[in-house]
């Protein structure tokens, strides 16, 4: 894991990306468990991942 | 048996696909951590905490969120966010999304800080269920 001391708000705001997350410890992303389909009657409600996607934007 | 977990972000991964939402179409998709998660110290910065009746976020100032006020779509930085202002979050069981008001906001510092920092093929997620840009 890189680490980068910033060490005031204006040097952070010529990084790019200008984006910080997670400052506490409990904080989560969500994600699908391996090998597990969401149910059908919910899975109308989301567009999934797909293998092809990464070809499309090469 | 659920069919999604939470994955803290420090132990987030490039690869990972995550839930997001696509705000043109109004839907949740997956998204791809397509950046490295890097911890960072952040050392007296401005930082918020969003407070929302069923969850909560802490950022720094320069944090880009997507926001709702008086029905108007803004995307701008979390320090411009007000008590009031609704929020795009996630049920992520049902795969349902609804705006949820800030109801307190917390305003600090960060002290040497550690700071964490995933970018997503779309450049949006979930974070604690809230919808956050990277």
């Amino acid at each position: 894991m890189k680490k980068i001391i910033w060490k005031s708000n204006r040097m952070f705001k010529m990084g790019e990306g200008s984006v910080v997350t997670g400052l506490e410890s409990e904080n989560f992303l969500l994600k699908r468990k391996k090998g597990v389909e969401i149910p059908q009657m919910k899975a109308k409600n989301i567009v999934q991942w797909k293998k092809s996607d990464n070809k499309k934007k090469k | 048996m659920s069919w999604y977990e939470k994955s803290n972000i420090v132990n987030s991964q490039v690869e990972d696909i995550i839930l997001s939402y696509d705000l043109d179409r109004e839907t949740i998709v997956e998204a791809k951590l397509i950046g490295e998660v890097e911890e960072l110290i952040s050392e007296n910065a401005d930082k918020f905490k969003l407070i929302l009746e069923d969850r909560k976020l802490e950022l720094t100032v320069y944090h880009i969120i997507p926001f709702w006020r008086d029905g108007e779509s803004i995307e701008d930085n979390c320090g411009t966010v007000q008590v009031g202002d609704e929020l795009l979050c996630i049920d992520p069981e049902e795969l349902t999304v609804s705006k949820k008001k800030v109801i307190e906001i917390e305003v600090g510092r960060t002290d040497n800080t550690p700071v964490r920092h995933p970018k997503s093929s779309n450049g949006y997620y979930f974070v604690n269920g809230i919808l956050l840009h990277d």
